[in-house]
């Protein structure tokens, strides 16, 4: 089955801010947290059982971005 | 390849997912910034650090952003892939390795531009990747 590479908006909503862990095989929100480091810590055992991980942050509404860091 | 810009309701911006994946096969994914304005492809250490890359050994290198930031990078060679449509394109390159957060990985000239070519338009909400030379395996 062809990997489908969207996070549905209703659960980008709900997460505005925060960083998730999409696990794209269950397409399912594995973890959340406040920076990326916290959720890929929560989500080892999942990325070590196989499951292919996207980390994702979700830019709050009035974040502006200028380059990437 | 054709991408629509992303939103939640900011700014739309031209982001990709991108398959990082290490020597070991293990891999996992991270939303690209395809950003012209970057001279190198940056990717965040611990990432690196997951995928098992050890980068101790790699000399630590300047960088500065555009508004001032100073900081450092390792290089570390990765695979790369993305994926549209049910396609995908995998290249093996030299990315460089930031220690700090980061909300986006960096699709620069080195590593990504050095492949592809890029029309964007932010009027129309998209932009294009081309191909444009043999990607190294």
């Amino acid at each position: 089955m062809e990997l489908d590479l969207k996070i549905p908006r209703d659960v980008e909503l709900r997460h505005e801010g925060r960083w998730i862990a999409w696990d794209t095989d269950q397409r399912r929100v594995l973890a959340e947290g406040d920076s990326m480091d916290e959720v890929l810590d929560a989500t080892d055992d999942a990325r070590d059982a196989g499951h292919l991980i996207w980390y994702h942050h979700i830019l709050a509404r009035d974040e502006v971005i200028v380059g990437g860091l | 390849m054709r991408f629509q810009t992303v939103s939640l309701n900011g700014p739309r911006r031209p982001v990709i997912p991108v398959f990082v994946e290490s020597n070991s096969g293990s891999r996992l994914i991270v939303d690209g910034l395809v950003d012209t304005g970057s001279d190198l492809t940056l990717l965040p250490e611990r990432v690196a650090i997951k995928l098992g890359f050890d980068i101790s050994q790699a000399a630590e290198l300047p960088l500065k952003t555009g508004v001032g930031v100073s900081g450092s990078y390792r290089e570390c060679e990765v695979v790369l892939e993305i994926r549209w449509e049910g396609e995908s394109l995998r290249w093996r390159t030299q990315v460089g390795i930031y220690p700090g957060q980061m909300r986006y990985c960096l699709l620069g000239t080195k590593g990504f531009f050095e492949f592809f070519d890029l029309n964007y338009s932010a009027r129309q909400q998209l932009f294009e990747l081309r191909l444009a030379t043999a990607l190294p395996q």
